[in-house]
């Protein structure tokens, strides 16, 4: 007689946390304690930080339907998951089919942000938020949609992330008159947060980055004297200005963009000398010290391997490559099938059980 | 810690299992498991060890992986005998569903963390390859779902049966 009969919750856990989420999914036909289990939001918790290696990429593609006439010519938005490694992998089966097919969708449709394998995408025309869940096809609709302020890009008007202290997933908005509101996922409702945004004359701002529990800014404000890194804590839902890692005086419009990658704020300068090249800095404990310089062309960042030695980035020809910052050389990391073309937005997404109480998608 | 630099020669412990059955181990090895040094800490030693959670057959097992995953006595581990050490792992945890559910208990009640590692490890890839059925004859759990509930439970995540 075996001594297994009646293994512990614990072990069972202990097991469950190395599984896939696709396979959980299936296993909550197991028995009932195996659903309580495999819903229970510490579960979930410790099984996305168990399965943090397991990261995808998420492109965002559109294309047009032309077979619908008239002025409704439908856009079609595609979602796409690729798993990746730090080594140039296989692409797996899942790019072959859409995930997700937007039905209420524009042409200004966006992923907001990503963050523990929670989506957050916005239906410019329609006013529709969603945080989705990709790996697991549930979302939910945020209630009371907020209009973009005319002329402001959506992407600069919403902002995604996760509150660590209260378990909370947060959505930004800026309104009119730089009028901020949040919404909170636990309460499932928007409000006004008191502290509002400082720098009133900002007319121009980054796009935001969420990075470990708050939302990252660069700003412009001729009374402040220039550009200015702006944070906003979402937990304790106050803004606080940073320094930045040179005097922005020098080159005031130079500060191109904000990244969070591999687990850290980036910022990068442009600069030219014979050719174009992206000077970035790191902000470490101590402050902001220098990372590398990548010389042009390339689209855009993507993410960092996870011993922060390699960047993936997006030359022009669409494809994707690790680049070796030490070695200063590129490895083709994949060879994406899917129309990349005209995507419209790339990012990091893990794999997560969480919003299993959400809508299907389907 | 205190117990390998007092003694030059090796030193032994007599472990005793649910069943009655004694096995003679180095103290060395045996304190790869936290609860066993607890005990050789707190003076345990010297009487045999009582391990009522564990049967004759598996302590036996437990204990080859002691002797395994016992500190070397001559420095640091290689490259090359950590490299020995994982295929031996790999084949210590090739075992019939049973005894693997033992070994994971035994892993979790003596707590050895790298063996816990291996087993739920091991354990995983077998569940993600099975069917629910099986699952539940692997772990003896009885299907507390009527078959309705059982189908409705399905139809919300077909998908992911595809």
């Amino acid at each position: 007689m075996s001594m297994s009969i009646g293994l512990p919750q614990v072990l069972i856990a202990e097991i469950l946390f190395r599984l896939p989420v696709k396979s959980l999914l299936r296993f909550q036909c197991v028995s009932k304690t195996w659903v309580a289990l495999i819903n229970d939001p510490t579960f979930i918790n410790i099984h996305l930080e168990n399965n943090r290696s397991e990261r995808n990429l998420i492109v965002q593609t559109g294309e047009v339907d032309w077979n619908v006439g008239g002025k409704d010519r439908r856009l079609n938005l595609n979602y796409y998951l690729v798993n990746f490694s730090d080594q140039p992998v296989k692409v797996f089966p899942p790019f072959y089919q859409p995930l997700f097919r937007l039905q209420y969708i524009s042409s200004v449709t966006k992923i907001i942000g990503c963050c523990n394998g929670l989506v957050c995408i916005h239906g410019g025309k329609y006013n529709k938020t969603l945080i989705w869940n990709p790996s697991i096809r549930k979302c939910k609709k945020l209630p009371f949609e907020p209009t973009v302020h005319a002329g402001r890009p959506l992407e600069k008007a919403f902002a995604f992330g996760y509150d660590p202290v209260n378990n909370d997933y947060k959505v930004l908005w800026i309104g009119e008159e730089f009028e901020v509101k949040l919404y909170s996922l636990n309460a499932h409702s928007w409000r006004r947060v008191e502290d509002q945004w400082p720098y009133k004359d900002s007319k121009t701002f980054s796009n935001p980055v969420y990075l470990k529990g708050a939302f990252y800014w660069l700003v412009k404000s001729t009374a402040a004297g220039g550009i200015r890194l702006l944070a906003f804590n979402l937990t304790d839902e106050k803004f606080q200005k940073h320094a930045l890692p040179v005097p922005d005086e020098v080159e005031p419009l130079s500060f191109k963009s904000l990244k969070a990658l591999g687990g850290s704020l980036l910022v990068s300068k442009y600069g030219r000398e014979t050719q174009p090249f992206l000077k970035l800095w790191i902000m470490t404990e101590s402050g902001w010290s220098p990372l590398c310089t990548l010389d042009y062309p390339f689209r855009q960042l993507v993410s960092f391997s996870t011993d922060g030695q390699k960047v993936l980035m997006e030359l022009a020809d669409g494809l994707l490559y690790w680049y070796d910052i030490k070695k200063k050389s590129y490895d083709n990391a994949l060879t994406p099938i899917i129309p990349i073309g005209n995507k419209s937005w790339t990012g990091i997404c893990e794999t997560s059980l969480l919003l299993l109480d959400g809508d299907n998608v389907d | 810690m205190s117990s390998t630099l007092c003694c030059s020669f090796a030193k032994n412990v007599t472990l005793r299992s649910s069943d009655g059955q004694t096995f003679e181990v180095e103290e060395a090895a045996a304190q790869v498991s936290q609860t066993i040094k607890r005990m050789i800490e707190d003076g345990c030693t010297g009487s045999v060890i009582p391990v009522p959670n564990l049967t004759g057959p598996v302590l036996a097992l437990v204990i080859e992986y002691f002797k395994k995953h016992s500190p070397p006595s001559d420095g640091c581990p290689t490259a090359l005998l950590e490299m020995e050490i994982k295929d031996w792992d790999a084949k210590f945890v090739a075992v019939d569903n049973d005894t693997l559910l033992d070994l994971t208990l035994a892993a979790h009640y003596l707590e050895i963390q790298g063996l816990l590692d291996l087993t739920c490890h091991r354990v995983a890839d077998i569940l993600n390859d099975n069917s629910v059925e099986k699952i539940r004859e692997i772990f003896h759990i009885k299907n507390d779902f009527t078959p309705e509930e059982e189908a409705e439970e399905r139809s919300k995540i077909q998908w992911a049966f595809e």
